[in-house]
């Protein structure tokens, strides 16, 4: 589902991605397939931002474990700058491990408990070459500064628990920064953290995003702070392992069409009080996820979708494209149109 | 030298820690250094049996009229050589195994796990009896050997599983991420988490191994030392005709107290480790000490920090 | 227009209705290194058959200020100054046994984690039961499980599967439910709900949200919602309150308080927090880090990050005032423009 109109250089490119877990159901019975992520197309271009939404369970993050490298997918192609993930040189492994990096949403699990800044940031600095001995702590000093922890000198002998959470969150960035990195996959990166102090984490990687060109793939389950880091970039909503709606972020939040994204969008809590008690409420069939280890048939959506029909629970719907977005949905076209407030529309 | 002393300060901060470490640090050096300057004197001297303590005998005299100072001062060398020596073999053992199992995965974990599922699930004493029966343990080595063989199965488990636990630990997959070295996820990363456990572990097998190791010299199936505490105490309840002989029980007392002692400052001591090695745990009293020491700047600082920091 | 103890006495009597009056509330935690002071002379009213937003950072001692009332402070927590007045009866000095006929009869919890309040090895239904016969010896059987039945269905449960249930065969979000149901199972006059979705999906909360409100209707139940989500408030609360630092920064009308902010930290919360409506303008984080409650704090305990700040802010400690009907701040700058 790339966007014809960019012409930047690719770094990942998924192609019919599939991903299934075993679960091993004793010695005489076959181990029960769980399907994890389902015909993903995703290409991220450099200096894109992409924000990938859904519930937990949706396979977010398990998307973001392949495109490390964590997970091997079990179907479909993963070429990283055009290269197959299974075939490349040692150059390549090498510009691959330096090129991807990962910030966590825990970030106390994130940072080993028993060694320093210092040790945590430099170490890796150290054997992959991007400092040596002698100019380590400057080169530290100055990623930490990039991450606005100044004075420098207050952070690189402290352990993980003597920071504070947006602070070691600040730490994973610097981490994943010294790396010199392309793309900065940040999966939930601020749900951890004080509402005080999210906005600076995503102001931070936006600012990264524009000053150094890095992509961003921002994952979460948060539609405020999706449309808040996207922005300009493009939103992908997952649900079950499936892609079911993409496009760029603005015309998609606008202007929702899968009835999953709907009844997501008219979930979400709005920091207004009169405005969020005009919202309309919530019309799904079901409040719970279908089990991943029995999947519903046909559109994966159907068993929660109040718009399903025959059609639905038998074949899996194809994408499409409508306007700027592409969707997966066999009523895209009979849906009514989306309102997220009763009465008169107050949407921007 | 930074590591040191803090390992210190917190040991000093906590007050269990610190007395378990005290007397444990006496011990030693009554194993060390005791018995060059306390002469053993083991004759008979039935005229001065069943002395209560005196200045003469500070613990008193046992059945035959010997001094039980002498003899417990005597007796800590091999109580605590048995003891370390046993506890060192089971760690090495333990962790070897439950390491190799953890970190190479498929038919070699497979293998160990199952040994290990053995050793769990049969008594492990009568086992030590039939192999010194089988062995004769000739000297300390051998019996610290016979002590160590088949009790390291809880600790390899307990490895194997904080290691396969560790590495699917967010920082360990960073390092994947990143390409770093596998021997630098393991040595750097990963092992340095176990080594609190290891410590404390090793203090309390030292504990269970002095326990198994008087069993066994109960039963005769070890090397016989006199001043050695169990037989003291064996030697003692025998005597005492377990207590019906009054006069005995405070000779029954005395290595029994001392076996307490040791037994508790041991385990004193590897609750204060556990928290001595672990920088998260022994932070707080760092805190504390700067707080009283200057809290204007301390606050100034972290403030300034903090400030600078959320923008 | 700073107001003496009296005067604030006074316009807190006016307001009758309040089911719940924390007055100069103090719990201290007595901890290795020192005693943390996690509510600090707490002065609040909870309006009586309304919802009230109680938001704070973690840290800000909402949690602890909720498990005073409900007499649940456990060690090393003491409550060490102040009263609670329950419809008129202090709880604080309320003795042990009177306490468990309080506790869940009058007032009861849904706690965050919802999964750790079920007993694992007993169903949904000897749950109740017990539950209820704990407080209400020689019930019938058949009566409480009609009123499980009844509460179950009120959550939009299938109450004759989840009766026979055990927890682990429930969702996240099936499990909170049974939590809510079990909390009215003796008709409290008051819940307090402390983050009770904040491990949910967005979906599942929503739900969750819909059907307290809707018991709320029902009932006109005093629900108390302790959460660090802002939105989430400005959805359901009929009140907020803002609690920073263990102390009471701001309460008021949900609608006042989201139009007329007057302390710089509530102001600066609404700001911090993205929306999905409206224009997309850069958002600003609250600088600084929460204070330590481990030391003495001279002043408001919010200077340090407080963009308004001067001197005074850093030498008295501004008292609660109040600003227009149930709406107090306690801020010396309170109404001035945060730039």
């Amino acid at each position: 589902m790339s966007d014809p109109g960019n012409s930047r250089d690719p770094i990942v490119t998924l192609h019919d991605l599939e991903m299934n877990f075993y679960k091993s159901r004793g010695l005489l019975k076959r181990p029960l397939a769980m399907n994890a992520l389902h015909h993903i197309n995703l290409t991220i271009h450099k200096g894109e931002i992409i924000v990938v939404v859904g519930e937990s369970g949706c396979g977010k993050t398990t998307l973001a474990n392949v495109i490390a490298g964590l997970l091997k997918p079990t179907g479909g192609t993963y070429e990283f700058k055009g290269h197959e993930i299974r075939s490349m040189s040692r150059e390549q492994k090498n510009d691959y491990h330096n090129s991807i990096q990962m910030i966590q949403q825990d970030s106390y699990a994130a940072l080993n408990p028993m060694r320093t800044m210092i040790k945590s940031l430099g170490d890796p600095m150290l054997l992959k070459k991007f400092a040596d001995k002698s100019n380590l702590y400057e080169k530290v000093r100055e990623i930490l500064g990039t991450v606005d922890l100044t004075p420098a000198d207050n952070f690189i002998n402290k352990y993980p628990h003597q920071l504070s959470g947006g602070q070691r969150q600040r730490i994973l960035i610097a981490r994943a920064l010294s790396m010199n990195p392309e793309l900065i996959l940040a999966d939930e990166p601020v749900s951890m953290i004080d509402v005080s102090l999210r906005v600076s984490i995503l102001n931070l990687l936006a600012r990264l995003n524009q000053e150094r060109n890095i992509a961003v793939l921002y994952i979460t389950h948060d539609l405020a702070t999706a449309r808040y880091v996207g922005k300009s970039g493009r939103i992908v909503v997952m649900y079950l392992g499936q892609v079911v709606e993409t496009g760029n972020v603005q015309g998609v939040l606008a202007n929702p069409r899968h009835p999953y994204l709907q009844a997501l969008l008219s979930a979400v809590p709005i920091p207004d009080p009169s405005l969020s008690r005009k919202r309309k409420k919530l019309t799904l069939t079901g409040a719970d996820l279908p089990s991943i280890s029995n999947m519903p048939s046909g559109c994966r959506f159907h068993t929660r979708c109040r718009y399903c029909k025959e059609i639905c629970k038998e074949e899996p719907p194809k994408p499409v494209s409508r306007g700027s977005s592409m969707v997966a949905c066999h009523r895209v076209d009979e849906l009514p149109e989306f309102e997220l407030f009763t009465g008169e529309k107050k949407h921007a | 030298m930074e590591a040191i002393k803090s390992f210190f300060t917190t040991m000093y901060h906590n007050k269990q820690a610190f007395i378990g470490m005290l007397i444990l640090f006496f011990f030693l050096l009554q194993a060390v250094i005791g018995p060059l300057i306390v002469p053993l004197n083991m004759g008979t001297d039935f005229l001065n049996r069943y002395q209560g303590p005196s200045l003469q005998h500070p613990l008193g005299t046992d059945y035959v009229g010997n001094d039980l100072f002498q003899q417990i001062v005597h007796g800590t060398r091999s109580v605590l050589f048995i003891g370390l020596l046993a506890s060192l073999f089971t760690v090495i053992l333990g962790f070897a195994l439950g390491a190799l199992a953890g970190f190479a995965g498929g038919i070699v974990d497979k293998i160990i796990s199952m040994v290990i599922q053995i050793l769990i699930s049969v008594p492990i004493f009568p086992i030590q009896l039939i192999i010194a029966v089988i062995f004769p343990v000739r000297n300390v080595l051998m019996l610290a050997v016979v002590l160590a063989v088949l009790s390291w199965a809880w600790l390899a488990r307990n490895v194997r599983a904080t290691i396969l636990s560790l590495k699917e630990r967010e920082f360990v997959l960073v390092c994947r991420i990143m390409g770093l070295p596998k021997r630098h996820i393991i040595f750097k990363e990963i092992l340095p988490n176990v080594m609190s456990y290891l410590a404390s572990t090793f203090v309390l097998n030292t504990n269970s191994a002095i326990a198994t190791s008087v069993g066994l010299m109960l039963l005769g199936m070890a090397p016989y030392e006199p001043t050695h505490w169990s037989i003291m105490l064996n030697n003692a309840a025998a005597q005492a005709n377990s207590g019906m002989n009054t006069a005995g029980i405070f000779n029954m007392m005395v290595p029994t107290a001392a076996f307490v002692l040791l037994q508790m400052s041991l385990i004193f001591f590897a609750n204060g480790l556990d928290e001595a090695l672990n920088p998260r745990l022994r932070a707080s009293y760092k805190v504390r000490k700067k707080k009283n020491q200057n809290t204007a700047v301390g606050m100034n600082q972290e403030g300034g920090v903090s400030h600078a920091n959320g923008q | 227009m700073p107001m003496d103890n009296n005067a604030l006495a006074q316009t807190q009597s006016e307001e009758p209705d309040s089911i719940v009056q924390i007055r100069d509330l103090c719990v201290d935690f007595f901890l290795p290194n020192g005693v943390l002071r996690a509510v600090n002379h707490v002065n609040l009213d909870l309006p009586a058959g309304k919802i009230t937003g109680l938001v704070g950072e973690s840290g800000s001692g909402k949690t602890t200020l909720t498990s005073a009332v409900l007499r649940t402070v456990s060690n090393p927590g003491k409550i060490t100054n102040g009263e609670i007045l329950f419809e008129g009866k202090d709880i604080v000095s309320l003795p042990e046994k009177e306490v468990r006929q309080y506790k869940w009869r009058d007032a009861s919890m849904v706690f965050q984690a919802a999964q750790n309040s079920l007993n694992p090895s007993m169903t949904i239904q000897e749950q109740f039961i017990e539950t209820y016969l704990a407080h209400k010896k020689d019930t019938p059987t058949k009566q409480i499980i009609a009123q499980a039945d009844k509460l179950l269905r009120a959550v939009r449960l299938d109450s004759e599967r989840i009766l026979k249930s055990y927890p682990h065969e429930m969702s996240g979000g099936m499990k909170q439910r049974v939590m809510i149901a079990f909390a009215q199972l003796l008709e409290p006059k008051i819940l307090f709900l402390d983050e009770p979705t904040t491990a949910l999906d967005v979906i599942t909360q929503d739900y969750i949200f819909q059907i307290l409100d809707a018991l709320h209707e029902a009932k006109q139940m005093t629900m108390v919602l302790s959460t660090h989500d802002i939105a989430v408030v400005a959805n359901i609360c009929d009140y907020m309150a803002v609690m920073y630092g263990g102390k009471i920064m701001e309460m008021g009308d949900i609608y006042e308080m989201f139009e007329q902010p007057k302390h710089p930290y509530t102001r600066m919360l609404i700001n911090a927090v993205p929306s999905l409506i409206g224009e997309m303008k850069e958002r600003t984080a609250i600088p600084g880090t929460p204070p330590d409650l481990m030391k003495e704090i001279k002043g408001c305990v919010f200077a340090d990050r407080c963009p308004l700040c001067y001197e005074k802010c850093r030498q008295c400690e501004p008292e609660t005032r109040t600003v227009s009907k149930g709406h107090t701040v306690a801020c010396h700058r309170a109404g001035k423009e945060v730039r």
